[in-house]
């Protein structure tokens, strides 16, 4: 009886689009604890969950957008163009400025930066890819002209420790990741927008004829991308105390990387929040366990690669890639 | 007369329908056959069977006196047997020359397209096609819909075609239009080919047809000669027999007040024959069915009044007042619901749950601020799926792996889940078996009963004679009625879309 029930538990484990990247991450956590001595030791955790916080926040929003059958390259160049703005208010400022308008600036641009591109998409009917690798360079280009393409100081110590520092031995951006995660998680599976969102990268025209305004819940989708860029930005730029015009760099790629590995596909319908975290902690691990064994910087790029595409065709080839 | 094809008790089913039951057909060397049937008569199953696109469950097929196995289109084509689809095969951004030649490339000695030689050889070929006004430079895409055809015939000589199957190759073409590609039928097939013309124009099938295989319910009716004294009347005898009107379950109920009004509608069909004066009113809790051949325009009608496509002329009227329709955001607020004819591309969500599919369109009937209620939805679900004899477990199947007729009640319950005054079915019993189908009849009634208006696009004779209480034809002359409920039986209305005859109806 109990056997049956432990069957069960492991037939639904291997069918679930989650065992793939949990047995990886296991894995690997198995050879590095044995083959490097540093890799267990908490300080090494709280450096990886330091490290992925800002993955997990664009790539939460990137799962939203690819299950909605779009796609957003111009999150990296948003996560610079955030920064420097703030920046720029925070320096305006007399007084430094107050952190909750440095946010709510944040945010707004986020969103805006998210509104163009979907505007674009939905409206003007371009393809998402070429779209938002256009918007990518326009984004990048405005961080570079108001920084006068160098890294701006100044900003307001408040605002640094609302999104960095450390609660306990737990670092606050891995918290607020961790924040968004079950946030995206709970609109993606539980609300009319992750709903539509699902049927949107299913089947878009079924919603056109059910009378669905698509166009504008499409807007919607990359403006949540944006949004969640932004605070990605907030917090990279807290985190170095610095705004970066050239921060940012490849950061849509990764994100689009654990997006697949977590199991969403990329054709959209179909998408998984929690899997997106577990293929952040992942490719995570992997980059830290490189290091931990001394992998010369060269040879990182090259694994990190054929990490990504083991994980992404083992996925594939699953039948239903995601069971909700 | 050599015969070029002999296809003999074919048989092929469908799942549990038998789409083709002993069915022959003989084509002979410079023949035009004519291939008849209703709707669902076999006609483009034999012909997709030829055509090597379906294999058979069961005959023989002999080309030029040989037994052959068809098991994919190539194996047709290279014994000389196609089709000539309307579209698909030609490439607009190219050449006449470049069509024609296509895979088929006349090199020199160096391996270098011999342009030239195309050119000539092309023109030389549509010169005795008798359409040398057609220009070998010209792109195709810059031709008529006639000259294209024409194109493609020639297209399928070089290719070295006999057989030539046309399926209602003149739908979308002028009367003048029509003369031409004529022309060119008889041309090729005095050079000894044969041709299989599917029409449902029966003036034309008379005029340019030596021979007609006649098909009913996937069995053969008759195989006759052409003659003065067949007419068109003889013909449509042969394709409908002695019909027997089926039960559709149907209750009768007051109608209220005119829900939906349209005045004086234009538009274009797909295949850009232009529609005129489309006059109909629905009142809540009546059924109207609009019916027509395949092709007539009836999909395109309900998109244009849904605002998925530009009317051209005319109005529409909600509850006694104009409204300017131009999408279907605006006419689902102003209480219209659409199930479209294409349940799979369009009608539903494949990778989405089916409860999901039932609910998308009533979304806000179901949640709290934005977030769903999840248990309240499924209960819902629950409650219209056992009213419809689905199984519980269905709605949390993928709407992919759910049978025809469930696929379509997953539909049907996402418009009961609305709050429509007015549904418009496009093609709702097309390919469900026939429990599903008296269902699905009997699901529109409810709903009818609920004071919905329902307006039915159908080209199943039986199902519009039988759950209508008013019925309007579209024919190639134009729209037609209304006819009310018990004034039109299946021959009547046949003859009339055909256009048989010149009626008018009266009534409402």
């Amino acid at each position: 009886m109990n056997d049956g029930r432990l069957r069960k538990i492991r037939k639904e484990f291997f069918s679930s689009v989650y065992s793939g990247p949990i047995i990886a991450i296991l894995v690997i956590a198995l050879f590095l604890s044995v083959f490097s001595p540093q890799f267990l030791k908490v300080t090494n955790f709280v450096n990886i969950s330091n490290q992925i916080a800002i993955n997990i926040i664009i790539a939460v929003g990137m799962t939203i957008l690819i299950t909605s059958g779009g796609i957003d390259l111009s999150v990296g160049a948003n996560v610079a163009l955030t920064g420097v703005i703030i920046a720029l208010y925070f320096r305006a400022m007399p007084e430094g400025g107050s952190p909750l308008v440095g946010i709510l600036i944040g945010i707004g641009i986020g969103a805006l930066l998210g509104a163009v591109n979907g505007a674009v998409v939905a409206y003007l009917k371009a393809p998402p890819f070429i779209t938002t690798l256009g918007t990518m360079g326009v984004y990048r280009g405005f961080a570079l002209v108001l920084s006068g393409g160098r890294p701006l100081m100044g900003i307001n110590t408040d605002f640094v420790h609302i999104f960095s520092g450390f609660i306990g031995a737990v670092p606050q951006q891995f918290i607020i990741a961790l924040l968004f995660t079950l946030v995206g998680a709970f609109l993606l599976n539980r609300t009319s927008i992750g709903r539509i969102a699902q049927c949107m990268g299913g089947n878009e025209k079924t919603l056109r004829v059910s009378g669905i305004p698509v166009e504008l819940y499409k807007v919607l989708m990359y403006v949540i991308t944006g949004m969640l860029a932004a605070v990605a930005g907030m917090v990279l730029t807290s985190m170095m105390a610095v705004a970066e015009p050239i921060a940012g760099q490849f950061y849509e790629l990764d994100a689009v990387a654990v997006v697949v590995m977590g199991g969403t596909q990329l054709q959209g319908g179909k998408g998984t929040v929690l899997g997106t975290l577990l293929g952040a902690v992942l490719l995570g691990v992997v980059r830290n366990g490189l290091n931990m064994l001394g992998v010369p910087a060269n040879y990182q790029q090259l694994f990190v690669g054929m990490i990504i595409m083991i994980a992404v065709v083992s996925g594939s080839r699953r039948k239903d890639a995601v069971q909700i | 007369m050599n015969t070029l094809v002999e296809m003999k008790s074919l048989k092929k089913n469908f799942g549990g329908i038998k789409a083709l039951q002993d069915v022959d057909l003989e084509i002979g060397a410079g023949e035009i056959h004519g291939l008849l049937g209703e709707n669902g008569a076999g006609k483009s199953t034999l012909m997709r069977i030829l055509c090597g696109l379906e294999v058979p469950d069961d005959g023989m097929i002999r080309v030029e006196g040989k037994e052959v196995r068809l098991n994919k289109p190539s194996d047709a084509q290279f014994l000389g047997v196609g089709m000539i689809p309307q579209e698909l095969i030609l490439i607009d951004g190219m050449s006449v020359t470049e069509n024609i030649y296509l895979g088929y490339e006349i090199h020199n000695n160096f391996g270098v397209l011999d342009q030239k030689a195309m050119r000539a050889r092309a023109r030389e070929l549509l010169e005795s096609l008798g359409s040398e006004d057609i220009d070998p430079d010209m792109y195709i895409g810059l031709l008529p819909k006639a000259e294209q055809q024409i194109v493609a015939i020639a297209r399928r000589i070089i290719q070295g075609g006999k057989v030539f199957v046309m399926d209602e190759p003149t739908s979308a073409l002028t009367e003048k239009e029509t003369e031409k590609l004529f022309k060119v039928i008889r041309k090729i097939c005095k050079e000894g080919n044969g041709v299989v013309f599917i029409s449902h124009r029966l003036e034309e099938v008379l005029e340019i047809c030596d021979r007609f295989t006649i098909l009913r319910d996937g069995k053969n009716v008759i195989s006759i000669k052409n003659s003065a004294e067949i007419g068109k009347k003889d013909l449509i005898a042969y394709m409908i027999g002695n019909e027997i009107e089926e039960e559709f379950p149907h209750t009768v109920t007051a109608p209220g007040d005119r829900v939906m009004e349209v005045q004086d509608l234009s538009f274009t069909t797909s295949q850009g024959r232009r529609v005129e004066n489309v006059d109909f009113h629905v009142c809540a809790g009546e059924v109207v069915g609009i019916t027509g051949l395949v092709g007539v325009g009836k999909t395109e009608l309900a998109q244009t009044i849904m605002g998925l496509r530009k009317k051209l002329e005319g109005r529409i009227l909600i509850g006694g007042k104009e409204k300017n329709i131009n999408s279907p955001v605006k006419a689902v607020r102003n209480g219209l619901g659409y199930v479209t004819e294409d349940r799979r591309g369009e009608g539903l969500v494949l990778g989405l749950k089916s409860l999901y599919n039932m609910t998308l369109g009533a979304l806000s009937r179901f949640v709290r601020g934005m977030v769903i209620k999840l248990n309240y939805e499924k209960k819902i679900g629950w409650h219209y799926s056992s009213q419809l004899n689905m199984k519980p477990e269905y709605i949390n199947l993928e709407a992919r792996k759910l049978s025809g007729g469930n696929q379509q009640k997953v539909v049907v319950i996402r418009q009961m889940m609305g709050d429509s005054d007015v549904i418009l079915f496009d093609e709702p019993t097309k390919g469900i078996d026939v429990g599903a189908k008296a269902e699905i009849a009997r699901l529109i009634s409810t709903l009818s009963g609920e004071q919905k208006g329902i307006c039915i696009f159908s080209s199943e004779p039986r199902e519009i004679l039988g759950v209508s209480d008013r019925i309007y034809v579209l024919n190639n002359d134009g729209f037609i009625g209304p006819f009310n409920r018990g004034e039109l039986d299946y021959k009547k209305l046949m003859a009339i879309e055909f256009g048989e005859t010149k009626a008018t109806g009266v009534g409402a």
